[in-house]
């Protein structure tokens, strides 16, 4: 699903330009303070918004997390420090606590945008320079081999269900054996297939990867990016 | 261009698919039909080195085909195969990456330009950083030919190129091929589009070729002994009794029947 989302993204930046953006990001919140935080919420929201992904979904995917952090920060405000502000609840443990919840959350508002406005092929190929070309070989193939195993997958269960394959509990394990057996014996199939079609188009051991250098436009939204994250923590240096 | 000299090929399960063929194949666009299991995809992978011949030899531009990895590289980048179902042919995740999988594999790392050509050619323009996962079947159909297009191959092999396809999209199709300069070696279950198409129709049955000559000359034989129907254009042709040349196309007839009610 997240693949069909970042394939059809609005934002007009490259691959590469999207993940250098997100892992800089990345530890511009680690090293930043909470007002860093709430900008880096801010930023990445609007830019997952504006890059096509509707608010609803938006609002679904950042409930997943909730129910990780929820307890960690509930534990954190019982455990840390001494004074009780309320019931067990403690004051140094609810600073910690909301310092925490903001971190864990423009953290993942940030892996959020990497996830929907860029597709792995593209993540792949903006790591061309610093990772081995074999490895890069083998996960694009990986890659497109999962697309067609999904396909398959899709496709055998769209034909079961025609036949009434899930129309109770029992039905639906047995039609899922099937399921696994077939696509086991599909995928030995595909395998070969791929193989004749990789020969066929003169394979010698190398796949594309589209590896474009930044343009300048795109150094500037980085930086400028990273300046509104950063900016807080180092007014906080500055003060103290 | 190509010559096959008593080419005999069986498949591990037995099946005997191409039972001594001897033929020239030279025409521009050189259609071949038959029914399913005629051998047809069996010959067009032949053809470039795909299968080796079990029996007999295949001869491209006067030189027997040689089976070593790079003698077959040398001949895949002069003839292109593109396979009838697109999932076979598509290797790489994105269609940008999928377009220009031959080329960085002949050592051509400055692709973008032909790439966006190739892309143009079949219709995809700005489809380069589209999935291949998220295409219609037409779509990964065009795909697949922009991979082999964009090699600027000598020979284009198409397996079943108008298999699977809306009227429109066929449509579509049939204008791309005839935009292609390659030589164009094409199979098809598909009459009406062979007799529209082709300079040379060869026909198979039961592995062995039966016929072969201009698509004016073998569609007026009787072909159902072969399990094949006329093209549209030939059954009304033959049932009016028409003395003229036989049309290529279903306009053409129209504007003879007119021209004789005048």
């Amino acid at each position: 699903m997240f693949d069909q989302i970042a394939g059809s993204t609005k934002l007009k930046l490259s691959g590469k330009a999207k993940v250098i953006l997100a892992f800089t990001s990345f530890l511009a919140v680690m090293l930043g303070n909470s007002l860093s935080h709430i900008a880096a919420i801010v930023i990445f929201s609007v830019i997952i918004l504006y890059s096509g992904v509707k608010p609803r979904l938006y609002l679904k995917m950042l409930t997943i997390p909730l129910l990780f952090i929820i307890p960690g920060i509930i534990v954190i405000s019982i455990i840390n420090g001494e004074e009780r502000v309320f019931w067990i609840i403690k004051k140094e443990g609810l600073e910690t606590a909301f310092n925490t919840f903001l971190r864990s959350f423009s953290s993942i508002t940030v892996l959020y945008f990497l996830i929907t406005t860029t597709t792995l092929p593209e993540i792949f190929s903006s790591l061309r320079k610093i990772t081995p070309s074999f490895v890069l070989e083998i996960a694009t193939l990986m890659y497109r081999a999962i697309q067609i195993l999904v396909d398959e997958i899709f496709r055998i269960k769209r034909a079961q269900e025609a036949r009434l394959g899930y129309i109770n509990f029992k039905r639906g394990l047995n039609s899922f054996s099937f399921l696994i057996n077939v696509l086991l014996i599909k995928s030995f199939k595909r395998a070969e297939k791929f193989s004749i079609a990789m020969e066929n188009r003169c394979y010698t051991g190398k796949i594309p990867h589209m590896d474009r250098n930044l343009s300048f436009r795109e150094i500037i939204i980085i930086l400028l990016i990273n300046t509104v994250i950063i900016l807080p923590r180092w007014f906080d240096v500055q003060i103290a | 261009m190509f010559r096959l000299h008593d080419v005999h090929y069986y498949y591990d399960d037995g099946t005997h698919a191409l039972k001594g063929i001897s033929i020239e194949i030279n025409k521009k666009r050189t259609v071949i039909v038959g029914n399913n299991g005629a051998g047809k995809t069996t010959l067009l992978m032949h053809l470039n080195g795909l299968l080796k011949p079990k029996k007999g030899y295949v001869e491209y531009r006067g030189k027997k085909i040689r089976y070593d990895k790079k003698s077959l590289i040398e001949l895949r980048k002069e003839v292109s195969l593109v396979f009838q179902n697109p999932d076979d042919q598509i290797v790489a995740p994105t269609v940008e990456q999928d377009v220009a999988f031959g080329l960085v594999n002949i050592g051509i790392e400055d692709f973008e330009e032909r790439v966006k050509e190739a892309l143009e050619i079949v219709g995809l323009k700005g489809y380069e950083k589209r999935l291949c996962s998220s295409l219609s079947f037409g779509e990964k159909k065009k795909v697949a030919i922009a991979g082999v297009l964009v090699m600027k191959p000598r020979v284009m092999l198409l397996d079943e190129p108008t298999s699977g396809l809306d009227p429109k999209s066929k449509k579509e199709f049939t204008e791309i091929l005839e935009g292609i300069d390659s030589m164009l070696i094409i199979t098809t279950h598909d009459m009406d589009f062979a007799h529209e198409f082709a300079n040379e129709i060869i026909v198979m049955n039961n592995g062995r070729i039966v016929e072969k000559g201009l698509p004016e000359v073998v569609f007026l034989r009787d072909l159902e002994k072969y399990g094949l129907r006329s093209p549209v254009v030939v059954e009304i042709y033959k049932s009016l009794g028409l003395n003229e040349k036989l049309p290529r196309k279903i306009e053409d007839l129209i504007k003879i029947i007119k021209q004789q009610r005048a």
